[in-house]
């Protein structure tokens, strides 16, 4: 069931993902204004939710970037409405300034911030922990275990953020985000009707000049104290089961620690805890004195944050409790069952080589290739690496390519091997600000639309201002690829299309070039002119390389019911050069048993780049040629 | 303990979607489920592994290594890729399709060499479906995940776990015009393999305990 269908549901339970339950507690709690920037784990809350906005009457939409989502939301919430924004947890660091800011002057109606962290990185640069954003900011931070629970929480926090006017965070992580499960569902108020309207009342404690700061600041630590209070009174810290263990568990690690004291039959004390900043500090009091425990086990994933809080609230209170946790559960990576499980056999004091299912004797595997994400066949940055490659070789220069965040980051594998650093989104510009002062090399930084206009802009503009001879390529497949395909303002939709060759031409970049990554020869030429700029003139240059995104260009296909154009390599020409295959690198074509190339049909999606950049011109179209060309032209710009 | 199944592949074959359709049925049937996937790769063809489980004591996501009752992979590298999460008992069920990685000089092991090492750790728990084949014979080459999702559906639900209903709802929402139908009869297809499938149904009760009245 998609979620739009399941607006017609007001009960029963449905299977939803962690961030549809999200979405949903959103809906059911009347949210007003929803906003983003994507991200993984985080994407489909939004997405769900632009889904059903007309439906329901509200406004969704994404951003720029997360600072702005962050501030659209909360000057939604600073009006009287019920706001939400998510992001991944990097994107956090990009909102932290609204963030903090909004702590100090709090809010009227209800803002409710998800960050959806990534603990192992499955999809993300790194596994910070953001419940500390909670503590450095004044903000409390509620963390559900699963998507039913998501759901409940959501709704629960919109009330709790109007009660205090200040902004909730809830983090989630990629277990719960991406993670589905049975969401009992409630009425959707607001189904079918207007948007509501807010009013800004313009009251001083918005104004963060240093005296009103001042002011805001005691308030804030006022309303602080009452949340610490009311957080040992919300429905998601609770006590179960009893034993002289206490375990603490916050989160996912709850679902675990569960399973695992099943597993091993024993009965331990458990203190849930969907508030890990700040903790339940009146429960944990309660549950040691319940359960009469001599230890406390808190399992969390990656900071202790729980656990430290509990440490000092014994010291404080001068309890004599042992209090494990990091060091029985490890801190790096997610949290799994064997993890929880070990901790809990050790804190019980059992000997954990017994666990029969880890020690099972197991057949010698064959040996297995690993198999990397690549590029879609199809996919424009192939070409492009291609090109770039081919020209760098050629060319003999000392360089440095600076790369940033988006499937284009793939082009650092071989047979490429092109971006040598990738550290968070716009660094590339930034970074090669710092290389082309620093160093001799001929700097280039790849950067894909998204990120461009997400935090490409401001180093760019640093760039002309200082005349610094970097070469940026701004790789434009009109899309935010790497994290679902969400538009971006280099999209052409609705009119608003904002081409980023007049946005750096309004900087004065002088020499800008918009290429055609399907043609291999005028991106070599391209490049060599730009380094000639850079090096005559001394100031930047910008290459804008444009094509769209082949998934894109493949659903425009299909929608108008037109079949994909298809290559196949004619053996009698092919001389088994393996340029198709090895440099070019199309995972659509093979290297056959005879060493000549031999092309999957079910996977070629009739780019024709290949019969381009074949020496033999071995590879054809299988319809005829002019045809395969007029269809490119019109689906595939 | 819940039905603890790995559902792995390559990035492409519809995994999310054969393993999103299973869970769901479970929830119409009133058990409860929980899946726990990996995005991103999905698209670009790297290796995708999605892990779910059915029963009314799940609490948490991921399933511990050696604790899974089934594997059911679309693809044969990717099966003995994870295969570290079987134990003894458990029940694999492949689709024989064999899919190189996209580097030129990876060495891929046969067909023979792979299926031989998924039958040294299942024995007679293993089976072997030309659900590629079968998928092409109907009309969807890329539909192989359908016919693996009737086969499965067809056995859990006789372990009394998922709806059919269900599953044939979902399924009938899955593309669209010609594609759709080759679906449905595809799905059919594996759904009345699976379905009768009585010593295969015998071994996933036995090592999960899932079993309920049908
Ligand atoms: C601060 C931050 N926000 C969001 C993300 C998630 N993210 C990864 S790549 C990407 C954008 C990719 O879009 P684009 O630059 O257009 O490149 P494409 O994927 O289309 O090649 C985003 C938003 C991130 N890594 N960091
Ligand atoms: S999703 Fe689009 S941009 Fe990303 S690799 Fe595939 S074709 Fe390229
Ligand atoms: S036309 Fe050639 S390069 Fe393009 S997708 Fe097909 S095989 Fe790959």
């Amino acid at each position: 069931m998609s979620f739009r269908e399941t607006l017609n549901l007001s009960e029963g339970a449905v299977l939803l993902l962690g961030n549809e339950a999200i979405a949903r507690g959103a809906l059911e709690a009347g949210v007003d204004v929803a906003t983003a920037y994507p991200g993984t784990p985080s994407s489909e809350i939004l997405e769900a939710l632009i889904s059903v906005r007309d439906r329901v009457g509200f406004y969704a939409d994404w951003c720029v970037n997360e600072k702005v989502a962050y501030e659209v939301a909360y000057a939604a919430a600073a009006s009287g409405l019920r706001a939400i924004v998510a992001m991944k947890h990097v994107g956090l660091n990009v909102a932290a300034e609204p963030l903090m800011s909004s702590a100090y002057t709090g809010v009227n109606g209800a803002l409710v911030v998800v960050t959806a962290d990534d603990p192992s990185m499955w999809s993300s640069q790194n596994e910070q922990d953001n419940r500390i954003y909670g503590f450095h900011s004044y903000i409390p931070v509620f963390e559900p275990y699963d998507p039913a629970e998501a759901k409940d929480m959501v709704k629960y926090l919109f009330g709790f953020s109007g009660e205090f006017k200040h902004p909730v965070i809830l983090r989630t992580t990629t277990r719960v985000s991406h993670a589905r499960g049975p969401v009992t569902l409630a009425p959707i108020p607001k189904l079918g009707r207007e948007r509501n309207i807010g009013r800004f009342n313009k009251e001083e404690r918005y104004v963060l000049v240093p005296s009103i700061a001042r002011r805001d600041k005691k308030e804030l630590l006022r309303r602080w104290e009452s949340i610490v209070k009311r957080v040992n009174n919300v429905p998601f810290n609770r006590i179960e089961g009893s034993g002289k263990l206490l375990v603490i568990a916050s989160g996912v690690s709850y679902g675990y620690v569960k399973e695992a004291a099943e597993r091993l039959g024993e009965s331990v004390t458990i203190l849930k805890v969907g508030t890990p900043y700040p903790i339940p500090r009146e429960l944990v009091l309660r549950s040691l004195d319940e359960s009469g425990a001599n230890k406390v086990l808190v399992v969390e994933e990656l900071e202790p944050l729980v656990e430290l809080q509990v440490r000092s609230l014994v010291n404080e209170v001068g309890i004599n409790v042992r209090v494990v946790g990091k060091e029985l559960v490890g801190l790096p990576y997610e949290m799994t069952f064997t993890r929880a499980y070990r901790a809990l056999a050790k804190a019980l004091g059992k000997d954990v080589a017994e666990v029969g299912w880890s020690a099972q004797r197991k057949p010698q595997a064959p040996k297995l290739p690993p198999r990397p994400p690549a590029f879609c066949p199809g996919c424009p940055y192939r070409p492009f690496f291609y090109a770039f490659r081919k020209f760098l070789n050629r060319s003999g220069i000392d360089y440095i390519v600076t790369g940033d965040i988006g499937c284009y980051a793939l082009g650092r594998n071989p047979p490429y091997k092109l971006q040598d650093i990738v550290i968070e989104m716009g660094g590339s510009i930034g970074t090669a600000n710092g290389f082309s002062i620093g160093t001799p090399q001929v700097v280039f930084a790849v950067i894909g639309d998204s990120t461009f206009y997400h935090a490409g802009l401001p180093p760019l503009v640093n760039a002309v201002w200082h005349k610094l001879p970097i070469i940026t390529v701004i790789l434009d497949n009109e899309v935010t690829a790497m994290t679902g395909h969400q538009p971006s303002p280099a999209s052409r939709l609705n009119g608003q299309y904002i081409p980023p060759e007049n946005v750096v031409r309004g900087f004065g970049v002088n020499f800008v070039r918009v290429v055609d990554p399907f043609n291999v020869g005028e991106v070599e030429n391209a490049l060599k002119e730009a380094v000639a700029h850079v090096r005559t003139a001394g100031k930047p240059a910008v290459l804008i390389v444009r094509r769209k995104c082949a998934l894109e260009a493949l659903r425009a296909l299909r929608r108008a019911g037109v079949a994909v154009p298809k290559f196949s390599v004619n053996k009698e020409k092919c001389v088994a050069c393996g340029i198709c295959y090895r440099v070019f690198a199309c995972p659509a074509i093979r290297k056959g048993s005879d060493g000549k190339a031999v092309i999957d049909a079910a996977l070629c999606s009739g780019c024709g780049v290949c019969a381009d950049i074949c020496p033999a011109k071995a590879i054809e179209p299988i319809a005829e040629a002019g045809s395969v060309r007029s269809l490119i032209d019109k689906y595939w710009r | 303990m819940p039905l603890n199944s790995i559902v792995v592949g390559v990035g492409g074959q519809g995994i999310l979607t054969l393993t999103r359709v299973l869970a769901s049925s479970a929830v119409a049937r009133g058990v409860k489920a929980l899946v726990s996937e990996t995005h991103g790769m999905s698209q670009r063809g790297g290796s995708v592994i999605v892990h779910l489980r059915i029963g009314d004591d799940v609490y948490a996501p991921l399933i511990p290594e050696g604790d899974g009752h089934l594997l059911i992979g679309l693809e044969l590298v990717e099966a003995v890729r994870y295969s570290y999460f079987v134990r003894d008992d458990s029940v694999i069920i492949v689709n024989r399709r064999v899919i190189p990685p996209s580097l030129p000089d990876a060495e891929v092991p046969t067909e023979d060499e792979l299926l031989k090492y998924l039958r040294e750790l299942a024995g007679d728990n293993l089976v072997v479906l030309d659900a590629s084949a079968e998928a092409q014979k109907l009309g969807n080459p890329v539909g192989a995940n359908m016919y693996v999702l009737g086969y499965v559906a067809g056995l859990l639900s006789r372990a009394g776990v998922v709806s059919i209903d269900s599953c044939r709802r979902e399924v009938g929402k899955i593309g669209k015009g010609r594609v759709r139908e080759a679906n449905i009869k595809i799905f059919e297809k594996g759904l009345s393999e699976g379905i009768r499938c009585e010593r295969i149904l015998k071994s996933i009760c036995k090592a999960s305990g899932v079993c309920r009245d049908s």
